[in-house]
Order: C-alpha cells, then structure tokens, then sequence
C-alpha cells in the first residue's frame, strides 16, 4: 500500500526530470545533457501510462462505487469535479501564458534588420575576398604567361615568386604529377598538393581561387589550366582580411541558424510544456481525488454506519477522529447508535420476560384440568385451553389458525354451545365483575353440565374477560363411581360370608337326611340343595365381580405395547363365529400402564361386543389405534366397533354406570370397570352408534414418551 | 473470389498480370518515397565496397542544410567492424560552396546537386565478415533544438535500414 501511496510521486518526479532533459537538450533552458532523446521520450511515454493506469483505476473504483451505490461514492464524485473545475483554468493559464513568453523571447531573437544587415555584410566579404581571388588569378596569369616561354620551368616559377608577391608556385601535370615548382618559404620546399576534387575542377572550369586553411594560416589558393598541367599558386591575402571575413560568416552562419532553428525551437517548447501541462493535469487529478476522498471518507463511514443501523445492525460505529464538526457528529452518532442499541436490548429483553410469562402462563392453562377462555373487549376469543377445548368438543372457530374469532360467529358455528356463548355475551355487557353458575350442554350426544365462572381483567366496563369451565357431568359421575363402589365393596362383604354357611348347610342336609327319605322325597331334596349351591355359585360370582369392582386395585405400571396386547386377544377370541380386525400404525405406540388392567380392559370390551351380537350372526369387531396430539398432550385413541344392533338411546348417557346393561344376563358391571381401568391409567372414554350401524366405543391413553 | 472462379484461364492471367503490376507501382512508389536509400552496395576487389545511394532530402531538410545546418551520417556495417565511417553535408555560405566531409578529408562543390551526387558514390572499405551496410542521419550531431522535431517528424527519417552486400 505503502508503495502504491509512492508510486504517483516517483512517477511524477520521473516525468518532470525527463521533462526538463528534454527542454535542456531541445530548448536551451535546461540543463545540457547527452542523453538521447528517443531514451527521454520512453522514460516521459513510461511515466505517462503508469500515471494514466493509476488515473483510470481510480476513475473505474469510482464509477463501480457509484453503481453499487457505495456510500460516499456520488459525493466523491461531485467534490472530484469542483475541486478539477477549480484546477484547470490556473492550469491553463499556467500552460499559455509561458508558452506566449517564450514564443515572444524566440521571436524577439531574430531581426530581419540585423539579418538584412548580416547578409550585406556577408556579401560584402564574398566581395572582398572573390577581389583578392581575383587578384591571385591574375597575378597566376602572369606566371603562366611567363612559363610559355621558359626553358626551365623551375627557374621561372623562381623568378616570378617574388614579382607576384606568391608564396608557393608549382606545375602539375593533368596526371597530378609535380612538373615544377618555387617556393618563398624555406619551410615548405616541397609543393602541398591541392586536393584532387581541386585539380579535376579547375580542368573543368579553367581557373579556381579558393581560400586554403583559416584564421593566421589561410593563403590564397589559385589554380589555372596551362597546357600540359595546372598551375597552381599560394598567395597571401591582404592582412586581416580572412580574420574578418570569418568573423561575418560565424555570425552569419549562427543567425541563419537561429532563423531556421526558430520553428523547431518552438515546436520543442511547445512539445516540453504540454508535458508538464498533462502532467500537472495528471497530477491534479491524482490529488484531487485523494482529497476527495479524504473529505468524503468520514461521511461515507456514516452514511454505511447508518445504513447498517437501519437494515438493523446497531453495532455499526464510525471512527472518532478530528476536532471538527465531522469528529462532533462521529461522536453524536456512535452515541445515538450506542442509545439505540441499549433501548432495542432492554425491549428485547422485556419482549423476552413477556413472552416467557405467556409461554408459562400457557403450559399452566394447557396443565389445567379446567377449561379456560379469554375473550377480548371486541367480543372475541383471544385464547382457550387445551380442557376447555375438550370439554367444548374440539377447536372452536374454522381452523386453529383463524385468528380471534368472534363469540357470535362461533354462535353460528356451533349451536350446541349457544348457552354458553350467551352466557359470556351475557357477562361481557353485565356491570357485574364476576358471575357464577351452572350451563347444561348436550355434546356429541352426551349431557354435559357445566360449572361457569367469569371474571372482568380490570376495572373498566370493556376489558377481557375471562371464562373458568369445569365439567360437573365427570365430577358427578365420578361421585357416583366412587358410591358404587362402596356399596359393592360393602354389599360383596355383607353378602359373601354368609354364603358359604349358607352353601355348606344345605350340602350337609342333603347328606344327613338324604338317605332317611324316600326316593320321591330324596330327589326332592336333592333338585332343592342343587339349586341352592348353583344359586350360592351365582351369587358368590355376582359379589367377586362387585368386590372386583369395589376395591382399589394395585397397579403395577410398566411400558405397554398395544399392537402386542391387542393382537394376542384377537387370536384368544377369534373364532368361526367371531372376527376381529385390528388396524394397527406401522409402529404400535406404546403406552405406560398395568398390563393385567389393560388386558382386562379390552377383554371386557371384546366380550361385550361378541355379547351384544344376535346368536346365528357372525360377530365382527374391528380395533383401529390412532396417534393424537390434543395441545401440549399426546394421545393414542383406540376405537372399537362392533356389527351389534348398537347401544339404545335410553342406556347411552349412563352406560358406563354400575348395573347398566342391555342384556337378559351379566351383572351390568363390564363397561363400569372398563371406564374404571381407563380412569385409573389418566384416559378418557366414550360411546356412541358408529354411522355405518353397531356400537362405537372410543377411548384415549396417555401415550408414553 | 466467385468473380474470379468464373474467369476463363486468360482472363485470370489478365488478373494476375494487372495484380502484379499494382504491386511494382506500390513498391517503386514506397521506394521513391524513401528519401535515402540504398541503390547498390557491391563488395569490390579485397575490402573495397561499392556503395551507391539514392539521396533526394524533404525541402525542410534541404532549407536546413542552406542555413548551415551540417547533416552527418553514420555508415554502419554489421557484423559491427571496429572503426565506422562518417560524413557530414556542410554548406559555407561565404566561400559559396558546400562541402562533403568523410573524417578528415573534404571535398567542395559550387553546387547542391554536386554535393549530392558525390555524396550518393561512396567507396567505402569493409573487412571480409561484413554482411550488411545501413547509411542513417545521425540526430545526435543536429543542432539541440533540431533533435526533438527531427524524432518525430518524417522528412527526418533519413535512414536506409540495413542491406545485404552483393
């Protein structure tokens, strides 16, 4: 990161070195160097692409924001280009206004006047020195004159040194051969050879005069074709002249160049500071955008911290940093967020404490064995017990789920419990608190009576009321049970000791005085002691069953399978007259009870149903057990039909009462102790027609877990 | 290619002719273009080599020479031998000639066209292993301010890119 953060700087610094290079290799106002300007150009296009990548990267971070709607991102973005649009003019100023003075500075170099006055003065030394040339030619003429008539050209070239002024004269032939030769100086003995592009030009053009070396050293060089070779002749030229003629070409010659340079020196300015214009544009940008950024950050950290808070997060903090009003509002903010949090966590908590209370307060009523109800000011039913809705024969309203339902729509829906539901609309418009008192419904067939106790939950004429439900019918029953009980207890115990005297004198008769009587009066006796003892058998059956009846058994609990019992009683009772189906759940359930008072149970039921069979009919009884979950309590139902003629509608409200029997014979206590056996293992039972004809019995056990 | 699968054999020979004809104008003309070029460079006896050029500079180039501007070129050879050979195009308006300067040795010409042609006929000496010659303007040995224009501008691309010697 640290190396990112640097690079824009060591690129920068790359960039302007290269830069000022390059105005010091091309525009003199730099420093002087020798590197190559290909190898500027490649550090200057290198530096340029890499700040232009950085650049790009940051305008696409940027862009992605504002598309995934980045919290900051479009404020960035506006601050970016405020703070570019207040960077540009002062740029382009920068850019133009030196770019005017050096095109001025370049232009006010060159004069047409002094380059008027350079060139005449150039002239003028071409004209000067083509005058002493021209001299030299004819003083060359001269010699050559002279050498058409020599006998040795040697001694005339010697001769004519000195008149001509010459310092070296000498013949060549065309071949460049040296024919002959004279010469002022004794340190030149021998000729110089003029060059050779010289001697085949002067063939060509007859006579050259040239200016040879420079400065103290130039001579005048002629040249002239003769016949047979050339003449060549050294001259000195009039004193000063060739120091000052070159004087006027070396500024002729830089001034002529500084004309023609004007353009590439401009166009090398031009090149240098549009350079520094991109880069200091790059740069721009480049800073620009981290301010942007800096400035933005804090508010982008509280726009996403606020956006948290509201998706819900109340742990979302902002930094706190600065003494300025972004530092003050971070610190407002981590505050109210700090505020808010704790307030959703105390409400949370309270939400908690009132929904443990509602969770308790709802197991206590689903434990309750009396029936609760809770109807609300509007006349609704807001809650009801798991009792209540089993003392009211199921759910109450459409669906378990169908919301409060009003007490008058329930009215219509159940007519049979329209006593009831009077009696509450009844109590919920009464000025009076509370009311008590007794309703008798008939469900499913059955009389029911109802103890009914309302309460108003506060003081005001419009709040809930709340109903209390116990079902009388049960308790009465159960007193009833419980006084036949004794009285079987009691009458199996008056009756059963005197029998056996009773059974032992009459045996004791027959044998005492059995063989005193005569025959007709033996047998007399005989049928009477007969009928006694089968009488005494009779009865002493008859108190069993009371007594059976009439104690408290002593259960021994265990885990029962019920698939298990059922089947083995179907195979003890399945006969060519009987038939029993069992419809069992792939997995029995199994329940906790005594196993011998369950057994006992459904021996009862099953000889009950073959009993109330017509003899000549085939008896069929079909046993189906079913899982139930009846509010927070699990159940297995076990239904019993049977193809009798069903149970008469005179026998159905006490049939499970002692001596109630629709049989010629049996002591009418069957059906007491199956619902005395269901009582002790905490079940439920009930009677009715099964629709498709015989009797129905259906009774629920606890199911074990 | 459908116009083509239909020709009968001479006109595919018309095409092919024509199409050959395009490519030598295209060639020719990309070579006149070429304001320095390599005409032929013949190795003669020993290390003699022959090298004859095509010089024919942009008029921008030619203003610059008028104005004293010198243009030197580098005569590279490869494999690189040890010593390289250099000329400069120089023009001395007061003497009203131009000069060819190869190392120490000068040459002068009253005219351009001179200069010019003498510059396009080189005799140049090259060691045996030497494959392959290339004549470019030296940009280094142009006036400072002359370098940068002279990069990036066209009528300074004075370089003949290496050729094979015959």
């Amino acid at each position: 990161m640290k190396l990112f953060d640097s690079l824009p700087w060591v690129v920068i610094a790359i960039m302007l070195g290269a830069t000022l290079l390059l105005a010091g290799v091309g525009g003199n106002i730099g420093p002087d160097t020798d590197v190559p300007v290909p190898l500027l150009l490649g550090s200057v296009g290198l530096a340029l692409g890499i700040l232009g990548a950085l650049l790009v990267t940051q305008v696409w971070g940027l862009s992605r924001g504002i598309r995934a709607e980045r919290p900051g991102a479009r404020l960035q973005a506006r601050l970016l280009g405020v703070l570019l649009a207040l960077a540009l003019p002062p740029l382009l100023i920068m850019y133009i206004l030196p770019l005017r003075y050096l095109y001025g500075a370049i232009d006010s170099r060159y004069s047409v006047d002094v380059s008027r006055a350079l060139e005449s003065a150039l002239a003028l030394g071409q004209d000067v020195l083509a005058r002493d040339q021209q001299q030299a030619l004819q003083k060359l003429d001269r010699v050559a004159e002279e050498l058409i008539f020599a006998i040795d050209p040697n001694d005339a070239l010697e001769e004519q040194l000195e008149p001509q002024q010459a310092l070296e004269l000498s013949l060549f032939e065309r071949g460049g051969r040296l024919k002959a030769s004279a010469s002022a100086d004794p340190r030149f003995l021998l000729p110089r050879v003029p060059e050779p592009g010289l001697l085949t030009r002067v063939q060509r053009e007859d006579a050259i005069a040239e200016l040879e070396g420079s400065g103290a050293q130039a001579v005048l060089l002629a040249l002239k074709s003769v016949d047979g070779g050339v003449l060549v002749g050294r001259f000195a030229p009039t004193p000063g002249l060739v120091e000052r003629v070159a004087g006027i070409e070396a500024e002729a010659v830089q001034y002529r160049q500084l004309e023609y340079l004007r353009r590439a020196l401009k166009y090398t300015l031009t090149f240098v500071l549009s350079l520094v214009l991109v880069a200091g544009l790059m740069l721009s940008f480049h800073f620009a955008f981290l301010l942007s950024r800096r400035l933005t950050a804090p508010i982008a950290r509280l726009a996403g911290a606020a956006r948290q808070i509201a998706g819900g997060d109340l742990s979302a903090r902002v930094p706190e940093q600065g003494r300025d009003e972004l530092g003050f509002l971070a610190r407002d903010f981590n505050r109210m967020a700090r505020e808010l949090s704790e307030a959703r966590g105390e409400l949370l908590a309270a939400a908690q404490r009132e929904a443990d209370e509602r969770a308790f307060l709802e197991l206590v009523l689903a434990r309750l064995s009396s029936g609760v109800l809770v109807v609300d000011r509007q006349g609704r039913l807001r809650s009801a017990n798991a009792s209540a809705l089993h003392m009211l024969g199921g759910e109450l309203g459409d669906a378990p789920d169908s919301g409060h339902p009003p007490i008058t729509l329930l009215a219509r829906e159940r007519p049979a419990l329209l006593p009831l539901f009077e009696r509450i609309t009844a109590a919920a418009t009464s000025p009076a608190r509370e009311w008590r008192g007794e309703i008798a419904l008939t469900l499913a067939g059955q009389q029911r009576l109802l103890l009914v106790r309302t309460a108003r939950l506060g003081e005001s004429a419009d709040a809930a009321l709340v109903v209390l439900i116990e079902d009388q019918s049960e308790v009465g029953r159960a007193q009833r049970d419980s006084a036949w009980a004794e009285v079987a207890r009691r009458l199996a115990h008056e009756i059963k000791n005197p029998l056996t005297p009773i059974q032992l004198s009459a045996e004791r008769l027959k044998l005492k005085l059995g063989a005193q009587l005569d025959l007709k009066h033996r047998e007399l006796l005989d049928r009477s002691v007969t009928t006694i003892v089968a009488q005494v058998e009779t009865l002493k059956t008859m108190v069993n069953a009371f007594s059976e009846y009439g104690r408290a058994p002593r259960l021994n609990f265990a885990s029962v399978d019920l698939g298990v019992l059922l089947g083995e009683l179907a195979d003890l009772y399945e006969t060519e007259a009987v038939d029993v189906h069992l419809d069992l759940p792939t997995h029995p359930p199994r329940v906790r009870g005594d196993a011998h008072r369950l057994r006992q149970l459904f021996q009862n039921l099953i000889k009950n149903a073959i009993e109330a069979v017509p003899d000549g009919q085939r008896c069929q009884i079909r046993i189906r057990l079913k899982a139930q979950a009846d509010g927070s309590r699990a159940w297995i139902e076990i239904e019993l039909t049977d193809n009798g003629p069903g149970i008469p509608e005179a026998l159905r409200d006490r049939l499970f009462e002692p001596y109630t029997t629709s049989k010629p014979k049996g002591t009418g206590l069957g059906l007491a102790i199956v619902m005395k056996i269901v009582e002790e293992h905490g079940g439920q039972i009930q009677a009715d027609n099964a629709p498709e004809g015989g009797a129905r019995i259906r009774l629920r056990l606890p199911l074990m877990l | 290619m459908a116009s083509i699968s239909r020709c009968s054999p001479a006109g595919r020979t018309e095409l092919r002719r024509g199409a050959l004809f395009g490519a030598a104008l295209l060639a020719s003309g990309a070579a006149a273009a070429e304001p320095l070029r390599v005409v032929d460079a013949r190795r003669g006896e020993g290390d003699v080599v022959d090298l004859t050029l095509r010089f024919a500079p942009a008029p921008r180039v030619i203003e610059a020479l008028d104005a004293t501007v010198p243009l030197c070129f580098e005569v590279q050879f490869s494999p690189q031998p040890a010593d390289s050979t250099r000329f400069c195009l120089t023009h001395a308006p007061l003497y009203r000639h131009y000069a060819l300067y190869r190392g120490t040795e000068v040459h002068r010409y009253r005219l351009r066209t001179e200069l010019f042609s003498a510059f396009e006929q080189q005799r140049l000496t090259a060691p045996a292993h030497v494959r392959a010659v290339r004549v470019r303007l030296d940009h280094g040995a142009l006036p400072p301010p002359l370098r940068l224009p002279a990069t990036f501008q066209q009528a300074w691309k004075l370089d003949t890119g290496w050729v094979r010697l015959q």
